[in-house]
């Protein structure tokens, strides 16, 4: 498990982690251009200084209930691998909070919890000052399985 | 240019004449500055021609054929890298034309053809695409010949039976030849499938069109991801669409008398004399629109030859714009084009025509 720093940010009221060195930028939420044809989560592209970015709504994408949007709201601009090519691409979260030092003995492997859960998405559980973290593997939350999903 | 016309709307709060002047001065430079950047993105595919032309001068020399070569359209601007990608890949057409297709003088007579061949190189717009086309006249393409050979290497099963057009399009493959020997110019198999990997690499489409004894005609169909598009602005709900204008021959806001329903929705419309199908672009991607088509705007675009009528709320005017690719993310999304960035910064989607009468073909027969 890579200990590093992590970004964290809070979803649903819980704490989650992606690696800072993946993170490119922390926006404010900005107006959307939603396109046809996707899953709910993927809420379409925006404009960042002249690049087209899709952007992914993380609640919706882990099946959480929709929130309106305050002031908190952020999109984490994030780099993910995707089958051929390396994009940024946005995630909206309920608020960002800060950038952690993880050692890796904070980090424990993520538990099983039986066949009905999965968690392949999930790199690791980080214990950091008695809350705990969910580090989240970018590459498989945002992307082959997006990518294929846009075309049901 | 593009936080220039984002702070267009602060504009309005604050009168003041000095700030309103050096911003209108501002606005003035960096729309200069824009057209000539785009000037430098945009040239001319006639250097890609003028190749082309001494390609034919030296061939016909070396294989005494007497080609003349007519040029049309060298004018149409393509995306600076179009222009570079596309020249290895015509001048390629172009030899195989000479060697291949154009049979020598004497067989031209005995054919009852001039002697001198004729190959038409030409570059226009079409329906938001560009064609360039290659039209040879010489003894066109030999569908039983190549499907002989195909059958041969086993490219195709010797039961089955592909149409005329899926033969040609075996010329594309690697490997294949039917010349029976191998010239100074051509005939080693290699190069009609660089020729389409080429154009593949610019999202282009090869279409042949042959008729035995008659000429060949190589369509290439490029479309705009590269260039820069003139598109028409279009409103749906509270989202915006770029139409290019290219595909667009006319809009309107039709009168009732002349929408028809079939099965309880707007789906005819009669523009004059012809009677075109009706699209409703809300519908289709299911957005909030206007239902009626009487109090919507009617755009009618053109897709391969056919015209239909596209329904969208508002017509709110015309730019030009650079595209953008919205990535892999969105690929398999049909009907969009790409993302244009907008006057104001947000993003308008630029509509594909013939992804949007496909898309609409594909709803109505789910529904049926």
């Amino acid at each position: 498990m890579e200990a590093g720093k992590y970004l964290t940010f809070t979803l649903a009221g819980e704490e989650y982690g992606v690696p800072v060195l993946r993170v490119r930028e922390i926006i404010k939420m900005m107006d959307i251009t939603e396109v046809p044809q996707v899953p709910p989560h993927v809420k379409g592209v925006l404009n960042l200084r002249g690049k087209v970015i899709p952007v992914v709504d993380l609640r919706l994408k882990f099946g959480f209930t929709k929130v309106d949007i305050t002031s908190r709201t952020c999109i984490i601009v994030v780099e993910v691998a995707l089958a051929a090519s390396r994009v940024m691409m946005g995630v909206i979260v309920d608020h960002v909070s800060e950038v952690l030092n993880i050692v890796a003995d904070e980090i424990a492997p993520t538990p099983e919890f039986g066949d009905r859960v999965c968690t392949d998405h999930i790199k690791g559980m980080a214990k950091v000052k008695g809350t705990v973290k969910i580090l989240l593997d970018l590459d498989r939350v945002l992307g082959t399985d997006d990518a294929a999903l846009s075309a049901a | 240019m593009q936080s220039l016309i984002q702070e267009d709307p602060a504009l309005a709060n604050h009168v003041d004449q000095r700030l309103a002047g050096n911003l209108g001065q501002l606005k003035r430079i960096t729309a200069g500055l824009q057209r000539s950047a785009m000037a430098l993105r945009m040239v001319p595919i006639r250097q890609a021609f003028q190749k082309v032309s001494r390609i034919v001068r030296d061939l016909s020399r070396k294989a005494d054929k007497s080609v003349e070569l007519v040029l049309s359209g060298e004018d149409t601007e393509l995306d600076r890298k179009v222009v570079e990608e596309i020249t290895d890949p015509l001048m390629h057409m172009v030899r195989n034309s000479i060697d291949h297709a154009i049979e020598p003088a004497a067989a031209r007579r005995a054919a009852g053809k001039r002697p001198q061949a004729r190959i038409a190189l030409s570059a226009y717009h079409q329906g938001g695409h560009i064609v360039i086309e290659i039209a040879d006249d010489g003894k066109g393409l030999d569908t039983q010949k190549i499907k002989a050979r195909a059958i041969e290497r086993g490219l195709i099963a010797p039961g089955a039976s592909p149409s005329a057009d899926e033969i040609n399009a075996l010329i594309f493959e690697p490997g294949f030849s039917t010349a029976e020997k191998v010239t100074e110019i051509s005939g080693r198999g290699v190069g009609m499938d660089v020729v389409r990997r080429n154009i593949d690499a610019l999202r282009g489409r090869v279409e042949i069109a042959t008729e035995q004894g008659k000429g060949t005609t190589f369509s290439i169909r490029l479309p705009l991801t590269l260039a820069v598009l003139d598109g028409l602005i279009v409103g749906v709900g509270r989202e915006r669409f770029v139409m290019p204008t290219t595909g667009v021959r006319e809009s309107l806001r039709p009168l009732p008398a002349h929408v028809h329903n079939v099965q309880g929705s707007p789906r005819v419309v009669q523009v004059r004399d012809s009677l075109l199908p009706l699209i409703s672009l809300g519908e289709l991607f299911g957005l909030p629109h206007e239902g009626d088509p009487c109090k919507a705007t009617v755009v009618v675009i053109e897709d391969a030859g056919s015209q239909v009528g596209l329904i969208v709320d508002t017509l709110l005017g015309k730019q030009e714009v650079v595209i953008k690719s919205l990535g892999e993310t969105f690929a398999s999304v049909r009907g969009i084009a790409g993302g244009a960035i907008l006057g104001d910064g947000r993003i308008g989607l630029i509509l594909d025509a013939h992804g949007i009468v496909e898309l609409e073909r594909g709803v109505n027969r789910a529904a049926a």
